[in-house]
């Protein structure tokens, strides 16, 4: 099957769980941390899913790719969703000095279809993931928002083919 | 009530003190904690291994995480009450409440490497060395350990608490509409030296 990139256009989901997520004194949730963007030992490649991997209106899609994640892992009740955008994305980690030119991909798995691979992403540069946890990727869903997202069947899209 | 009993529930500083009294400590709040904090670490030297490591071979999964976060949810509240005199009863029973949160097994991701002590005792030594009077949120590194984080708007200061008394930062500083980054690792005694420049009150002290 050859390699599917992704477009700029199209949006990407990462999971952040509670202990990655930024907070105030008082546990109130301000964002991301850093490391909710950072490979784990032995990782070649971040993951995420893939929203317009689904059919439909934006809003479907994103919902579609919400309940992509909530299949394939445990989520908890105060963890959150943070969506990007594939130019966003790319243009701050391309921007870092020496950075290599980022891969995003289509890499379905046996648990998440519309899964797909951050490849080439860099190691060990805090300040590259805290610019993203900040600002380029910092678009947090809570549970109950994506709850009130509307629901379909969630076919494949076009995209996916 | 003893110590063992104490480092087996999750207890307030209230119940702490408490606790304390009845053990006959006496002398300042503070130095109670301090006792009683000191004779639960003892106890938890003398019979962690051998009870510890028989749960943990019956037990798997979830289970196991719970025994490990539940250890180290402890001992991090045993060495932050060993500074309580210089935190404060409400700032630490705050400060408690956001360790409980942190290491909450129905919340925490099991891919992440639960906390030990070596990260706690960084970051006991930096809240002390900073001299901050605001409490950083708390988080956890894909390595384990913890990640203090101050947010004051657009004005960021995330510090990993690596073993050693080092420490990997990370920060944004606005000043006249300019965001100003910095990264860097290194000692604890050095950070403070790095952030005077922006002016760090700003993520350590409450405004006015």
């Amino acid at each position: 099957m050859p390699t599917k990139y992704l477009l700029d256009e199209e949006r990407i989901i990462r999971f952040v769980a509670w202990g990655k997520l930024r907070k105030d004194e008082d546990d109130n949730v301000l964002g991301v941390l850093p490391d909710a963007f950072a490979l784990r030992d032995g990782e070649q490649s971040l993951s995420v899913t893939w929203c317009e991997y689904f059919a439909g209106a934006a809003d479907e899609q994103l919902r579609c790719a919400v309940e992509a994640i909530r299949g394939s892992m445990k989520v908890s009740t105060k963890s959150r969703f943070a969506v990007g955008e594939v130019v966003r994305v790319r243009a701050c980690a391309e921007g870092r000095p020496n950075a290599r030119r980022l891969r995003i991909v289509h890499d379905p798995q046996v648990n998440n279809a519309a899964h797909a691979s951050l490849i080439n992403w860099p190691k060990d540069d805090w300040q590259l993931l805290e610019l993203l946890a900040e600002s380029e990727w910092s678009q947090l869903l809570t549970g109950t928002d994506a709850d009130l997202l509307p629901v379909t069947a969630c076919p494949a899209g076009p995209r996916s083919e | 009530m003893n110590a063992l009993a104490l480092f087996n529930q999750s207890r307030t500083i209230t119940d702490l003190r408490q606790a304390g009294a009845q053990q006959g400590t006496g002398g300042p709040a503070s130095r109670s904690l301090t006792d009683i904090f000191e004779a639960i670490r003892t106890s938890q030297r003398v019979t962690k291994p051998a009870g510890m490591a028989r749960k943990l071979s019956t037990l798997s999964g979830e289970a196991d995480l719970e025994i490990a976060l539940k250890g180290s949810r402890t001992s991090f509240k045993v060495l932050v009450s060993r500074v309580s005199m210089h935190l404060g009863v409400s700032w630490l029973e705050k400060l408690f409440a956001q360790i409980d949160s942190l290491l909450d097994v129905d919340e925490w991701d099991a891919s992440d490497p639960v906390p030990n002590t070596e990260t706690a005792r960084t970051f006991i030594r930096l809240l002390l060395a900073m001299k901050v009077s605001r409490r950083p949120g708390l988080g956890v590194s894909n390595s384990g350990n913890i990640v203090a984080a101050w947010t004051a708007g657009p004005n960021r200061l995330t510090v990993e608490c690596l073993p050693n008394d080092r420490v990997r930062w990370v920060l944004a500083r606005v000043t006249d509409g300019e965001t100003e980054r910095a990264a860097g690792d290194g000692k604890i005694e050095r950070l403070r030296e790095i952030l005077g420049p922006y002016t760090p009150a700003v993520w350590f002290e409450y405004a006015d």
